[in-house]
């Protein structure tokens, strides 16, 4: 019975999800050849422009790696009915906090520089989603405003530090001052950005998974998230799981922060996290949550930015285009009426 | 029903596979020529590819849409030249990696651009592609040898509109106070500014005065009108009457606290005396179309010289300050014109010369 319901679990995944792939392919060519004027350009280097040559598919895979861990976060938060829509100021503060601990270490501290501002960027975003988190506990407060009120509100506070005190005169883009080589991470795919932290995050995925279906304390969060009232009337310490899931949740777009810095740009510009906390989010809900499954959405998320920026360039559609192509190829994604139609329903008695 | 179900998950399936076959077949056939050349490009002349990377968005920016239309107008006249208009967006931190994609295609001949940034956001880029070819306008790099830039003298525009401010400031028009106080609002720093324009501005004021004082605040970005207005506000509380402004889309915050309360605004770049009449009392204007359609032509013959970082002064004709505007008439009074126009002509026509120092 039970592999019966598996099975059917899995037909309703992978119907759904082809249904609307396909439904969402389509889409995007119907848009194609509406709104460009050289449309078979434009689709060839929409599909294929990400595959086309090593630098596009190493920074594909490497615009990939931020979106694991903001999908990762986005999915600790969910599973537990937590709402952390405080991605965005979560990632670029802890950007801000690898950063400033670069900058202040001496470039021969070297792996010791780069551990620390990896800690120190988790444990920025983990405080800051953690405060959500504890409101909700201890005074009821809604973590979905607070998560997304603080995190606005830290957005405008980091952009300060990188064109106030952090800021480099001598660079004509408003940015802070670049770290030192010592702290880069390796890149393993050049000429492209792809750096060795592709490694260790898919590793993470896997302990993620490992801890939230594999262990008790993952069993108790899942629980509180199915059901708050339930979990307390078996024991469960029910606010323990409010904060929890919100500070790992925060310390994974903190973590998103530092490896976009040490990886790709190796300084912080004002705005460089615009868009990977909400775009954590849709891969999040692709993967339904599945921090396996956030690698596949993470990809396919990148692969379709990789394609528009690809089209864009290369071809005659302008950014809001491939912004529009994309944001209807989500829609269909993350629409659960397909889902639904494709669900067997109970016959009634 | 449940066979239905499962006939259209296949079908879905299949239609999935088949789509991006259907169109890779059919776009790798067009790759091979994405960019349309004209019909009638003569038969040995070599193709030539010009890639215009606008760091932001050109629309709205008088800089940016010179720049296209310059090069526009260079490619229309020649029929073995054609260009493509990139976008690169506001987010900075991701220009380095577009630009990247852009000369990773291998399609251009050349790559133009106009910032004082893009020289450096290109250096790695540059090595990693050696044959690529970069023209930078309002930049400079000198010795690169993939890389030609121009830079304007801003030191010049900058003084003109200071002694326009200075003679403002001092004067007896009903904005004016006695404080001998002038401020400026700026975006961001940067080494343009703050070794060119600013000093050049308070230069140019205090040749009218040395006591007078320059009140410097910075938006921390290139949209924020209410910054902006807020910073003005706060300037003309503590004395200030002229303000000049180098923040892009945040001016017009300047702009209309300077009506609200009678103060006047110097306006560099563009001839923008139209955006607020009576308030812009001066605006400089750089001839960037002029510039770009003269350096794409000498690209597209294969004239220009890679390596070298020019200087461009206002005698030479890309630099102006805009006194034939009615606006610029009917604000200013003449004895404040007349003055202001001796050293116009004297920058104008090199009597007078003020260096560009070391960026």
């Amino acid at each position: 019975m039970q592999v019966r319901i598996k099975r059917s679990g899995v037909f309703v995944s992978a119907a759904g999800l082809s249904i609307t792939l396909a439904a969402a392919f389509i889409v995007m060519l119907i848009m194609i050849f509406s709104l460009s004027e050289t449309p078979k350009d434009t689709i060839y280097y929409f599909f294929a422009g990400p595959v086309t040559n090593n630098y596009y598919l190493g920074n594909m895979l490497n615009s990939a790696i931020p979106l694991i861990l903001t999908g990762l976060g986005i999915s600790f938060a969910f599973r537990t009915s937590m709402f952390n829509l405080g991605g965005e100021g979560q990632v670029y503060a802890g950007g801000l906090a690898a950063t400033a601990v670069c900058l202040a270490m001496p470039a021969a501290a070297g792996f010791t520089g780069i551990s620390t501002a990896i800690i120190a960027a988790v444990v920025t975003g983990a405080v800051i989603a953690g405060m959500s988190g504890f409101f909700k506990m201890k005074w009821n407060t809604d973590e979905l405003i607070s998560s997304f009120l603080i995190s606005n509100a830290l957005i405008y506070i980091v952009d300060n530090f990188i064109t106030g005190v952090l800021d480099d005169p001598e660079n004509n883009l408003l940015t802070t001052k670049k770290i030192a080589e010592q702290f880069w991470f390796k890149k393993i795919y050049p000429p492209s950005n792809l750096d060795i932290s592709i490694f260790f995050i898919v590793i993470l995925a896997v302990l993620a998974y490992l801890y939230l279906f594999r262990t008790h304390q993952g069993y108790e969060m899942r629980m509180c998230g199915l059901n708050s009232e339930f979990s307390r009337y078996g024991g469960i310490n029910v606010g323990k799981y409010m904060v929890l899931p919100m500070l790992i949740s925060g310390g994974f777009h903190g973590l998103a922060g530092a490896v976009s810095v040490l990886g790709t740009s190796h300084q912080c510009y004002k705005g460089f996290s615009g868009g990977m906390g909400w775009n954590g989010i849709a891969v999040a809900l692709i993967a339904r949550n599945n921090p396996i499954a956030v690698i596949p959405a993470a990809l396919f998320f990148a692969y379709l930015e990789a394609g528009a920026k690809s089209a864009m360039i290369n071809a005659d559609i302008t950014i809001e285009i491939a912004s529009i192509v994309q944001s209807v190829v989500f829609f269909l994604i993350t629409a659960q009426a397909i889902y639904n139609f494709v669900k067997p329903r109970r016959r009634s008695a | 029903m449940k066979g239905n179900k499962k006939l259209l998950a296949v079908a879905a399936i299949i239609l999935l596979l088949i789509t991006p076959v259907l169109v890779f077949s059919g776009g790798q056939q067009e790759a091979a020529a994405p960019t349309v050349e004209k019909e009638e490009a003569p038969a040995k002349a070599k193709p030539f590819k010009l890639a215009v990377v606008v760091p932001g968005v050109a629309a709205g920016s008088p800089l940016y849409e010179q720049l296209v239309a310059g090069a526009q107008k260079a490619v229309d006249e020649y029929p073995n030249a054609s260009m493509k208009v990139v976008e690169l967006g506001f987010n900075q931190a991701e220009w380095a990696e577009k630009m990247t994609s852009i000369v990773a295609t291998g399609m251009y001949d050349a790559v133009i651009s106009s910032n004082p940034s893009m020289p450096f956001v290109s250096m790695d880029l540059a090595s990693q592609f050696p044959d690529q070819k970069f023209i930078f306008v309002d930049a400079f790099i000198d010795g690169h040898p993939q890389m030609a830039s121009y830079l304007y003298n801003q030191v010049e525009q900058s003084y003109m509109l200071g002694h326009l401010a200075g003679l403002i400031t001092t004067s007896k028009m009903k904005g004016a106070n006695a404080d001998l106080k002038i401020g400026i609002v700026v975006a961001q720093e940067y080494p343009a500014l703050n070794k060119m324009m600013v000093p050049g501005f308070l230069q140019g004021a205090q040749a009218i005065n040395p006591g007078i004082t320059l009140d410097y605040r910075v938006v921390g970005n290139w949209y924020d009108a209410n910054k902006a207005a807020e910073l003005a506000n706060s300037m003309i509380d503590s004395g200030v009457d002229v303000i000049g402004v180098i923040c892009g889309g945040a001016a017009p915050g300047v702009f209309k606290v300077c009506g609200e309360r009678n103060k006047y605004v110097m306006y560099w770049d563009d001839n923008s005396y139209a955006k607020a009449p009576g308030v812009i009392a001066g605006s400089g204007a750089l001839h960037q179309s002029k510039l770009v359609y003269e350096v794409v032509v000498d690209a597209i013959n294969g004239m220009v010289d890679y390596g070298s970082g020019t200087k461009l002064h206002s005698r030479d004709g890309y630099i102006e300050f805009v006194s034939d505007d009615p606006n610029y008439i009917s604000t200013v009074p003449a004895d404040i014109r007349a003055k202001q126009q001796k050293v116009v002509d004297a920058i104008m026509s090199g009597e007078m010369i003020l260096k560009i120092p070391e960026l």
